[in-house]
């Protein structure tokens, strides 16, 4: 069978073909739609009857010529009609009749809104910066429906694939807080404004700052790179504070003046110029020498001769170095800052100014610090209490307490949609086989399956396999392997299980015996029981 | 040759912050990328729509771009082949392979056959070969490509597409043997 049209001695493109073709701004108008503009792919909700419509939708609504783009994948934006109208209802999750649900706020779109959800996580929304699905500014109410995929156990129901194409190559990602943020006015979508930036200040436990943000495109069903996650630099905006009042004061105690000392005339004295920034504490006098201190031989040359190099290291509280070098002879001499008589009156009168005001000042900072330091930790301790409180109502009375340190990582986003905090990582490697489930129970019954999920309990991971006739984990890692079955059931893997694994030669075949819970799950706290997260 | 390389460093580190910076880095490569992509389409109003739309790919995904290890040429042709992939995946269009006796002459030289049989014999033969070995034999030999380059477009090491491109050569000398 043909499998490709081949063409001989393909005409050179002229001068006036290639000048043809070549247009920046149709450039910039797609990749505006590739960033900003796919959110109008996403859906329109429908009471009643679950269905899909693919219809064409203008890209954006200030470019009305964006769409007479002529390239096909760029027309193919669609509108999606369902019942839930939530941008994963696509995806296949794994027990259908255990959503991940939304918390909802109704928001007056004219108005500047901050809403706080149950995790602590803030929404904070522009005034008039929603647009309907014409370009259209919204006015009045609106509603906000809001979710949060926490855990492994969050993703895992949502069938949010966690998988990411780097270029290529199939990374795992590690998630340090995820969400998903729609908006409706009389239950039809409503867009962000491309202009206007909704920040959510998402409470995350993970404080590492090797992150990246990434948008789940609805369409392609991929993450998408949107940018460097600078959220523990930004965030805690009450922390950053206090590292900032914390280094002014550390600058402040730098700059308390040195108490002047009278030259003795005895004494060998160099006057060398000192740049400010590296002795803050004598950069207030003039006519600043250095006296040499130790009973060193001093050659009477050493003022004759001519040196590459002279300057002064600080080596310890009030102690100096004065360092000379010529090629490879370097000579080394303590030394103390010091005033002839005429400059020392006037030196000791700078000293006795200033000083004060010094310590006046950092005792300023450092009250301020103080009461920085108070409000974060009450603000922590608030942060905290509400997500182990929302975590307790979750888990149906069991208490879940949270000892990290919750940081607040910043998302500017101007489209609606899931978003993430996330790294990728390699599937994890160390012990590799292909692999057989089977129901460990006396039927010994093959299990068949189309996706495994891995989780390391070490790590916020969740792995899937697709299909996978090969299956890798990290011996040295907490494992949860499980599975659902064509009847709906969990079959399990624990860590105890793959502790048990014995060892097999690389890629050779072996059964898990799979723990099969031979429960219907009604909700998710079920689920978070048996698999015990 | 240093300074045009740092002048495109600098251009790559502007166009993450404000896209028009990136035109003078569209102008350089557009006819690279346009020609690349027309050697393997059969029109060449796809070839611009192709062009245009590895261009704004790498204009929205520029925040991505690293620029230790990987060219930005190699990674516009990396973007390119994936958008020529998917408008075949979308279009149901059979691929074009663009061959000239340029090209001929090349493999003709690896494999020892004879060029006036070759053409003829090529046509039938580059039908058995999947995806990936002719995209192994358009950047290698239709486009005269280094290895070096050869792998970083497609993301492997030079070794690697030395190897699987040597491999597709003596697939195409036991195709020319069954075909004569």
């Amino acid at each position: 069978m043909k499998k490709y049209n081949i063409n001989e001695n393909h005409p050179e493109l002229t001068k006036e073909q290639i000048e043809k073709g070549m247009d920046f701004s149709k450039v910039k108008k797609m990749a505006a739609a590739k960033t900003y503009g796919s959110f109008y792919k996403a859906m329109i909700a429908g009471i009643g009857v679950t269905m899909l419509i693919i219809c064409p939708v203008a890209l954006n609504h200030n470019n009305a010529d964006s769409s007479s783009t002529s390239y096909s994948n760029y027309e193919k934006d669609t509108v999606v009609l369902s019942q839930k109208g939530s941008l994963t209802k696509e995806l296949a999750r794994p027990f259908p009749n255990i959503p991940v649900e939304y918390e909802k706020f109704t928001i007056e779109a004219n108005e500047y809104s901050s809403v706080k959800s149950a995790d602590g996580s803030v929404i904070k929304i522009p005034a008039n910066c929603m647009v309907d699905s014409l370009g259209n500014p919204v006015k009045g109410q609106m509603e906000l429906r809001y979710r949060e995929f926490r855990d492994m156990v969050d993703v895992f129901l949502s069938g949010i694939p966690m998988e990411y194409d780097s270029a290529g190559y199939k990374k795992h990602f590690e998630s340090a807080g995820m969400f998903e943020l729609l908006a409706y006015q009389n239950n039809k979508v409503v867009f962000v404004d491309p202009e206007k930036t909704i920040t959510i200040e998402f409470a995350s436990q993970y404080t590492d700052d090797r992150y990246n943000i990434y948008y789940f495109n609805q369409q392609t069903q991929r993450w998408e790179y949107m940018y460097k996650d600078t959220s523990k630099l930004n965030t805690n905006n009450l922390a950053k504070q206090i590292e900032i009042v914390t280094n002014e004061i550390n600058v402040l105690e730098k700059s308390i003046p040195l108490k002047p000392a009278l030259a003795n005339p005895k004494q060998v004295r160099i006057k060398l110029d000192v740049l400010e920034k590296e002795f803050p504490e004598i950069a207030i006098y003039n006519n600043v020498k250095f006296q040499i201190t130790n009973h060193q031989k001093i050659n009477p040359a050493l003022d004759t001769l001519e040196w590459d190099m002279v300057k002064v290291i600080k080596t310890e509280q009030d102690s100096y170095m004065l360092h000379f070098e010529r090629g490879t002879e370097i000579k080394e001499f303590s030394c103390v800052p010091v005033f002839e008589k005429a400059d020392y009156v006037i030196a000791k009168k700078t000293f006795e100014e200033n000083y004060k005001k010094s310590l006046e000042l950092i005792k300023i900072k450092e009250k301020t610090k103080q009461d920085l330091v108070k409000k974060y930790n009450a603000e922590k301790t608030s942060q905290q209490t509400s997500l182990a409180n929302s975590r307790a109502i979750r888990t149906f009375g069991t208490i879940v307490s949270s000892s990290q340190d919750l940081i607040t990582r910043v998302f500017y986003i101007n489209k609606f949609g899931v978003f993430n905090s996330d790294c990728p990582k390699n599937l994890p490697q160390g012990s590799l086989f292909a692999l057989k489930l089977v129901d460990r129970d006396s039927t010994r019954k093959v299990i068949s399956f189309n996706t495994l999920y891995l989780v390391e309990k070490n790590k916020n991971a969740l792995y899937t396999y697709y299909n996978a006739n090969k299956f890798s984990y990290n011996p040295a890692s907490r494992n949860l392997l499980w599975t659902v079955t064509s009847d709906n059931k969990l079959a399990v893997f624990s860590n105890e299980d793959f502790k048990a694994i014995k060892k097999t030669g690389k890629g050779e075949e072996r059964i898990l015996d799979m723990k099969i819970i031979k429960v219907d799950f009604k909700n998710e706290a079920q689920i978070r029981k048996y698999l015990d997260i | 040759m240093k300074n045009e390389a740092q002048a495109e460093s600098v251009l790559i580190e502007e166009s993450k912050r404000n896209p028009q910076c990136f035109e003078p880095l569209y102008v350089k490569y557009y006819q690279q990328i346009l020609k690349f992509s027309y050697r393997r389409m059969d029109s060449l109003d796809d070839a611009y729509e192709i062009t245009a739309s590895t261009f704004a790919k790498a204009l929205s995904n520029i925040g991505k771009y690293k620029q230790q290890g990987l060219l930005f040429s190699s990674w516009l042709y990396r973007i390119a082949i994936n958008e020529i992939n998917q408008f075949y995946r979308d279009t149901n269009k059979r691929r074009t392979i663009n061959i000239d006796d340029t090209n001929a002459k090349y493999i003709a030289e690896e494999t020892g056959k004879e060029m006036q049989e070759l053409k003829q014999a090529l046509k039938i033969v580059l039908q058995q070969l999947n995806s990936d070995e002719i995209q192994l034999l358009e950047l290698r030999f239709f486009e005269e490509r280094p290895f070096s380059e050869v792998g970083e477009i497609l993301g492997i090491t030079e070794n690697n597409a030395k190897v699987k491109t040597y491999r597709v050569i003596d697939k195409l000398r036991i195709l020319f043997n069954k075909v004569s």
